[in-house]
C-alpha cells in the first residue's frame, strides 16, 4: 500500500530541472523565469556589477605598483574609483535611467578631480572656473616632466596624482558606459587590459602576473552570468585561458619605450629634475648598471658634472636653471667663473657615451670648453657651466668635450683673497647656529679660507665620520636639505649627499663661497676594453687614452668651493668615496706635481694611489628583484614561488573551502547535531558539484528520484534511500528542538510527535561515505575533477543564494 | 440509496466522531487497501484518481471530478461509496432539479396534524451529484451551505448532516451543452477536483470483457463499515504536520495569491485543506508524518480548481482552464523553497 507514485500531472519531471538551468544562470535575485518582476533583482544586479568593476579597476591600477614608488597614489586612485561607480549606481536605482547614471558620475569625477588637484581655483572647491584648467594644464606639465626625469619606481608627484586620478576617472566611466549603459560586460576587458599593460610598456618585467591574475578573475565573475548560461566546460576554459594569459601576458608584451642604442639591462639609472633630491635613492635602490663609458686623455680619469646647486628653495638645494636660449648652445661653453690664466691648466679631450642613463642634465667634465657631436638642443648656463637640454634626454648620446684640467697650487688657493662678500658665501637663513659653531670649531685656527676648506674635508674624512647609504634613512635624516644638516653632524654618518651639503653649508658660515655639485665619480678604468690603452693621433700627436665604465653607484656628490684666481675648486668630504683633488693634501709649497701620489699623505683611510677611485663600499645587498646578483635571482626566484602559490591557491580556494565544508559536516555528523540532515545536505552538494542536480533542489525524495533515473543503483541507491528516509525523519516528523516558550502556549498537535529514534551518527556517516563514492564513481574523472576543482556549491554560497528555507526560529 | 439515517437530529453526529479512536498503522493500512482493491475492481487503471479520491474520502473534503462523458466518472464516485458500509444517495442534477429535491421538504402530517421534516438525499454519509453544472444555480448553492456547513435549514429549522459527509460530484466541462459553471464560492467547497482521462488501450479492451456480462459495481460488497471509516478519518487526523511543512504550505498560497499570471489565489481554506488532504496522503503511505512531497503531489488536485488564471488564460473562466493553472501551480511550486535545513547545519 503506497501513494508513492506521484501525479503526474502534479509535478513533470521535467519542470523542476528546466527551472533549474535558468535559475543557474540568472543574478541571485533576478528569479528564476523571465517573469516581469525584475526590478529588484535589476538593482542588486547593478550593485554587483558595479562592485566588480571598481575592484577589477583597483587592482588594474594596483599593477602600477612596480612603476610608482609607495601605495599612497594607490590609495588615492581609489576616490574616483569609488566616486564614480558608486554616483552611478545610486543614480540608476534612484532615477532608473541607465545613461543619467554615467552622465552623474561623470560630473561627480570631474567635481572630484577638482576638489582634489585645484579646489582653491573652484567654486565651492568643486565647479570648475579658467583657473582650474590652468593649474590642471601646469600639474599635466608637472607629470609629464616627472615621468621623463624620474627612474623607476618614480615618486608620485602631485602631477603625477592628478594625471594618474583623472585617467582612473576616466577609465571608470568607460568601463560604466561598456558595462551598465551599454550592456556589453565584455568588452570592459580591453580598457582593463589597456590600464594593466602600462607597465609592461616601460618594463616588461615590471608588470605583476598576480595582477593580472587577479585582474581576470574579477572579470571571469563579471561575465559568469553569460558564461554559466552556456555551459560549465566554456567557464573553465575561458577561466584558464584568463589566468594563462594573466602569467604569460606580460612576459611577451614588447616594451614600446624602450630608447634605441641601449645597451645594457632596462631601467637603469635616471636623474630627475633635481638630481640631488634623489639620489641616495639611485645609490641604495639600483644594482649597480653601466651608466655611461668614456676614454678621456686624462689619466686618473675625469669627475663628470651634471648639475651644480647654488640656491636653497624651500631649504633645499636648488639646481641652477638654464634659459634655453639659441646663442648659448654647447659649441662654445663660457670660461670659467673666477679662473685666471695665473692658474696652470691642460685641456683635456674626452669622448662620452651614454648607456643606460637618462636626464636632462649632461655629465661634462668642469670646466668644459666645447662639445660636439650631441643630438637635441643643449644650453649650458654661466655660472656652473652645467648642460641641459629642455626636451632632449642623454640616453643614447655620444659625444665630445674638451674641457681643463685646472691645476691650481696650494699657494695659489692659500694666497686667494676672501670672497666672504659674494652672495654664494652668506649661510642659507633659517640656519641651525650648531652648524656654524661645529665649523669654527673645526677649522679652529686655520689661517686661511684654504686651510679652513682643507680642515673641514680633513674633518669629515678623518675617520671620525663613516659612510653608509642607509643610516640616514633608519635614522630619519634623509635627503638634501637644511634641516638634516645637524641629526647627520650629530650621527657622524652618511652619504655624499649629506657631506657635500654639510661641507657647502659649513664653508659658507665660514665666509667661503660654496656650491654643491651632482654627478659621477671618474668610474673604473676599463683595461680590458680594446679602447682602453690605444694610441689615437690627434693633430698628429700621439695622445695616451684612457678607457673608463662609470656605473650607476658612481653617481656622487661633492662640495666646491670658490677661490679668487682659481674659481670653483672641488673638494671631496666624503669618507672612502673619490678622489681628493691633487691640490689639497699639500699645506707646504708643492707645485706641478698634480700627482695622484700626493694622496698618500693625506689622512684618508683610502689612501692607496693606484686605483684612480678608491673603492666604493660594499654596496648593500640589492633588494631590485630584477638585478643579476645572485641575491637578485633568489629574490625573484621566491618572488616567482610565492606568486604561484597565490595563483595555486587563488585557483585551489574553492574546492578547499568545499572540503572545509564537508569536513564540517562529518564532524556535525559525529557530534550528533542532526546527523541526518547534514549528510543530506553533503549529498545534494555533491550531487550539484557532480553535475546531477541543478541549482535548485526539491525534496530529499525528488533529489533521489533524479540520482536513480539517472543511473545511480545497487548499494549507493540503498545508502541514499536510508539517508533519505532518515533526512525525512529528522526534518519533518519532530517539532522544533525547542519549544514555544513565549506567549501562548503552542497547541499540542493532535497526536505526540511519532517517536522515531534519531539517526545513528557511526551509520549515518558511513552511508554518506557510501553514497559519495558511488556518485563520484557514476559522475566519471572528468566531473569528479570539476567538482574537486570549481564546485558549484561553494559559487552558490558566495553569491548567497540558498536551495533552501531556512526554519523560521521557534 | 433510500437508506435514510436515523441520526440527524443535531450534535448526534459530533458525538459519534469524537468516540472514533484511531486505528493501528497496520489496520490503517489493510482497511485502505481494501478499499483501493474494491474500487480498482471496476476503475482500472486509473490509481492515481482512485487514490485522491480515498484521500478526499478520508480527509472529510468533498470530491469534484470533472471530465468528459462516459469516462467513468459517476462509475468512481459509485464504486468508491460501494465500497464503504454507509448510507450513499445519488443526485441526478438537471436543470428543472430543485433546492428542495436535495435538502428535503416539510409535509403536513394529516394524521399528527403538523409538519413533518422528509429529508432529501443530501442526509447520507456519502452523496454523489451526477453532473452537478447540469443544474441551476439555485439548486447548486443549496449544496453549499450543506458542504461546508454540514446541515441543512429548512423552513427555519436546521438539520445536522450524518457524519462523516462526503459529496463526489462530478461535472462535465463547461464547453459542453446545457451546463452552468460552479461559481468560485462553490468550487472552493470542494477539496480535490481530479479528471478521469481516457483509459489506456488495454484497460479499455479489458473494460469490455467484463462489462459483456453483467453490472461490475454488483460485485462489490462493502469492505469497510461506518465505524471502521470513522476510525480511519481520526488516524488520519493523527498524521502530524511539523511547523515546516505547515510553512511550506503557506508559502506555496501565498505564492498564488502574489502571481501574476493568476486573477484569484488560493483561499485560506485551500491552504488548510491542502495540509489536511496531505496528512491524509502521508496516512495512505503509511507515514506518521507529512513530507513536502505530499503537498507538491496535491498542490494541483486541492489548488487547481480554486485559482483563476488572469488575462487570456483567464478568458475560460469556471475551473475549465485546468492545464494553464495546472501550469502555474507546477511553477510556482517550483519556485517555492522546500524546507529542507534547520539551524546549525552548514
Amino acid at each position: 500500500m503506497s501513494m508513492t507514485t506521484r501525479p503526474a500531472s502534479a509535478r513533470p519531471p521535467a519542470a523542476r530541472p528546466a527551472t533549474a538551468g535558468a535559475a543557474s544562470g540568472a543574478s541571485p535575485t533576478a528569479g528564476t523565469s523571465p517573469s516581469p518582476r525584475r526590478r529588484p533583482g535589476d538593482t542588486v544586479g547593478s550593485i554587483r556589477v558595479s562592485v566588480l568593476l571598481a575592484v577589477a579597476l583597483a587592482l588594474a591600477v594596483g599593477n602600477l605598483h612596480g612603476v610608482l614608488s609607495g601605495v599612497f597614489w594607490w590609495i588615492a586612485t581609489l576616490a574616483p574609483i569609488v566616486v564614480v561607480f558608486a554616483v552611478a549606481t545610486l543614480t540608476r536605482v534612484l532615477l532608473r535611467r541607465r545613461g543619467w547614471g554615467t552622465l552623474v558620475a561623470a560630473v561627480a569625477a570631474a567635481g572630484l578631480i577638482t576638489l582634489l588637484f585645484a579646489a582653491d581655483t573652484a567654486i565651492l572647491g568643486v565647479i570648475p572656473t579658467g583657473d582650474t584648467w590652468g593649474r590642471f594644464a601646469v600639474l599635466a606639465a608637472e607629470a609629464s616632466e616627472s615621468i621623463t626625469v624620474q627612474a623607476v619606481p618614480a615618486d608620485a608627484t602631485p602631477g603625477i596624482l592628478f594625471l594618474l586620478c583623472s585617467a582612473t576617472a576616466g577609465i571608470a566611466i568607460v568601463l560604466d558606459i561598456l558595462a551598465s549603459w551599454w550592456r556589453v560586460p565584455a568588452l570592459v576587458g580591453i580598457p582593463l587590459l589597456v590600464v594593466l599593460s602600462v607597465p609592461s610598456t616601460i618594463d616588461p618585467e615590471l608588470a605583476d602576473p598576480f595582477f593580472f591574475a587577479l585582474v581576470a578573475i574579477t572579470y571571469l565573475m563579471l561575465l559568469r552570468p553569460r558564461v554559466a548560461r552556456s555551459r560549465p566546460p566554456v567557464a573553465i576554459g575561458l577561466g584558464a585561458v584568463a589566468v594563462l594569459g594573466a602569467l604569460v601576458l606580460p612576459l611577451v608584451l614588447p616594451p614600446v619605450a624602450q630608447p634605441s642604442g641601449d645597451a645594457g639591462p632596462a631601467g637603469g639609472l635616471t636623474t630627475g629634475i633635481n638630481p640631488m633630491l634623489d639620489l641616495g635613492e639611485d645609490l641604495r635602490r639600483n644594482s649597480p648598471t653601466q651608466a655611461l663609458t668614456y676614454t678621456t686623455t686624462s689619466p686618473e680619469g675625469e669627475y663628470l658634472r651634471l648639475t651644480t646647486l647654488e640656491d636653497f628653495v624651500d631649504d633645499e638645494w636648488e639646481p641652477v636653471s638654464i634659459t634655453p636660449i639659441p646663442d648659448n648652445d654647447v659649441s662654445a661653453i663660457g670660461t670659467a667663473p673666477g679662473l685666471t690664466t695665473a692658474v696652470p691648466t691642460t685641456p683635456v679631450s674626452t669622448s662620452i657615451t651614454i648607456n643606460n642613463s637618462s636626464g636632462r642634465w649632461l655629465p661634462v667634465p668642469y670646466p668644459a670648453a666645447s662639445i660636439s657631436g650631441l643630438t637635441g638642443d643643449w644650453f649650458w648656463e654661466p655660472n656652473g657651466l652645467s648642460v641641459r637640454s629642455a626636451e632632449s634626454n642623454m640616453r643614447g648620446q655620444a659625444y665630445e668635450v674638451t674641457s681643463l684640467n685646472v691645476q691650481p697650487t696650494s699657494n695659489q688657493l692659500e694666497a686667494a683673497p676672501s670672497s666672504a662678500s659674494l652672495r654664494l658665501a652668506q649661510p642659507p637663513e633659517g640656519l641651525d647656529p650648531l652648524v656654524g659653531e661645529t665649523a669654527r670649531t673645526v677649522v679652529a685656527d686655520a689661517p686661511t679660507d684654504y686651510a679652513r676648506a682643507v680642515a673641514l674635508q680633513d674633518w669629515f674624512r678623518g675617520g671620525e665620520f663613516t659612510y653608509s647609504e642607509d643610516a640616514p634613512v633608519e635614522e630619519g635624516f634623509d635627503g638634501s636639505g637644511l634641516d638634516v644638516l645637524v641629526p647627520f653632524l650629530e650621527a657622524k654618518t652618511g652619504y655624499c649627499v649629506h657631506y657635500a651639503s654639510a661641507m657647502a653649508v659649513m664653508a659658507r658660515t665660514l665666509g667661503i663661497p660654496s656650491r654643491v655639485v651632482v654627478g659621477f665619480l671618474p668610474g673604473n678604468e676599463d683595461t680590458s676594453s680594446d679602447a682602453a690603452e690605444s694610441s689615437v693621433s690627434e693633430e698628429g700627436e700621439e695622445v695616451e687614452l684612457t678607457a673608463f665604465t662609470v656605473s650607476s653607484r658612481d653617481l656622487h656628490s661633492w662640495p666646491e668651493l670658490y677661490f679668487e684666481g682659481s674659481g670653483w675648486t672641488r673638494f671631496e668630504p666624503t669618507p672612502g668615496r673619490g678622489i681628493e683633488p691633487a691640490y689639497l693634501p699639500t699645506p707646504v709649497d708643492n707645485p706641478s706635481t698634480p700627482d695622484v701620489d700626493e694622496s698618500q699623505v693625506t689622512p684618508t683611510p683610502t689612501a692607496t694611489a693606484a686605483p684612480p677611485v678608491a673603492p666604493a663600499p660594499t654596496p648593500t645587498p640589492t633588494t631590485n628583484a630584477l638585478g643579476g646578483t645572485e641575491e637578485g635571482t633568489r629574490t625573484l626566484s621566491l618572488w616567482a614561488l610565492v606568486i604561484g602559490l597565490g595563483v595555486v591557491l587563488v585557483l585551489a580556494a574553492p574546492g578547499l573551502v568545499r572540503v572545509a565544508i564537508r569536513a564540517a559536516r562529518f564532524g556535525s555528523i559525529r557530534a550528533g547535531r542532526l546527523p541526518a540532515t547534514a549528510a543530506w545536505f553533503e549529498v545534494v552538494d555533491t550531487a550539484r558539484d557532480l553535475g546531477y542536480a541543478g541549482s535548485t533542489v526539491g525534496t530529499p525524495r525528488e533529489l533521489e528520484h533524479r540520482l536513480r533515473d539517472a543511473g545511480i543503483a545497487g548499494p549507493t541507491l540503498a545508502a541514499l534511500t536510508t539517508l533519505r528516509v532518515a533526512v525525512e525523519r529528522e526534518v519533518y516528523a519532530a517539532t522544533p528542538a525547542t519549544a514555544p516558550g513565549k506567549g501562548r502556549p503552542a497547541t499540542p498537535p493532535l497526536a505526540a510527535p511519532p517517536r522515531l529514534a534519531a539517526a545513528d551518527p557511526a551509520e549515518t556517516a558511513e552511508g554518506l561515505r557510501v553514497v559519495l563514492a558511488g556518485l563520484r564513481s557514476h559522475a566519471g574523472r572528468v566531473a569528479h575533477l570539476r567538482a574537486a576543482l570549481v564546485p558549484g556549491t561553494v559559487r552558490d554560497r558566495l553569491r548567497g543564494g540558498r536551495r533552501w528555507t531556512i526554519l523560521p526560529q521557534a | 440509496m433510500n437508506s435514510f439515517p436515523a441520526k440527524f437530529e443535531r450534535g448526534h453526529a459530533d458525538v459519534a466522531l469524537a468516540s472514533a479512536l484511531p486505528m493501528p498503522e497496520d489496520e490503517f493500512l489493510g482497511a485502505a487497501h481494501q478499499i483501493l482493491a474494491a474500487i480498482e475492481t471496476v476503475i482500472d487503471g486509473k490509481r492515481e484518481a482512485v487514490e485522491i479520491a480515498l484521500t478526499v474520502l478520508l480527509a472529510e473534503g468533498h470530491l469534484l471530478i470533472e471530465d468528459v462523458p462516459g469516462v467513468g466518472k459517476t462509475m468512481l464516485a459509485r464504486a468508491l461509496a460501494r465500497s464503504v458500509d454507509c448510507s450513499v444517495s445519488r443526485i441526478q442534477f438537471t436543470p428543472d432539479l430543485l433546492p428542495s429535491d436535495i435538502t428535503g421538504v416539510s409535509v403536513f402530517n394529516q394524521s399528527d396534524r403538523e409538519f413533518e421534516f422528509k429529508p432529501g438525499p443530501v442526509f447520507a454519509n456519502i452523496v454523489i451529484g451526477d453532473e452537478i453544472n447540469r443544474a441551476s444555480p439555485k439548486t447548486q448553492s443549496a449544496l453549499l451551505e450543506s458542504m461546508e456547513e454540514r446541515q441543512v435549514t429548512v423552513d427555519g429549522k436546521t438539520y445536522e448532516l450524518a457524519r462523516p459527509f462526503t459529496v463526489v460530484a462530478t461535472q462535465n466541462p463547461i464547453e459542453m451543452e446545457g451546463t452552468y459553471a460552479l461559481p468560485e464560492a462553490q468550487r472552493d467547497r470542494f477539496m480535490a477536483r481530479i479528471s478521469m482521462g481516457y483509459p489506456d488501450p488495454a484497460a479499455e479492451l479489458a473494460m469490455l470483457r467484463t462489462r459483456a456480462t453483467s453490472s461490475p459495481l454488483d460485485a462489490i460488497s462493502p469492505v469497510v463499515g461506518n465505524a471502521e471509516l470513522e476510525s480511519m478519518i481520526a488516524t488520519t487526523r493523527n498524521v502530524f504536520a511539523s511547523p515546516v511543512i505547515e510553512q511550506y504550505a503557506v508559502s506555496i498560497s501565498q505564492a498564488t495569491r502574489r502571481d501574476p499570471d493568476l486573477r484569484l489565489g488560493a483561499s485560506p481554506r485551500a491552504t488548510l485543506q491542502l495540509v489536511r488532504a496531505a496528512k491524509t496522503r502521508a496516512a495512505l503511505d503509511g507515514r506518521a508524518f507529512v513530507l513536502p512531497d505530499d503537498i507538491i503531489a496535491l498542490a494541483i488536485p486541492v489548488l487547481g480548481h480554486r485559482l483563476i488564471a488572469a488575462g487570456r488564460a483567464g478568458a475560460t473562466i469556471g475551473g475549465y482552464s485546468g492545464a494553464t493553472v495546472a501550469q502555474i501551480i507546477t511553477r510556482i511550486v517550483a519556485d517555492t523553497p522546500v524546507p529542507l535545513t534547520s539551524r546549525g547545519v552548514l
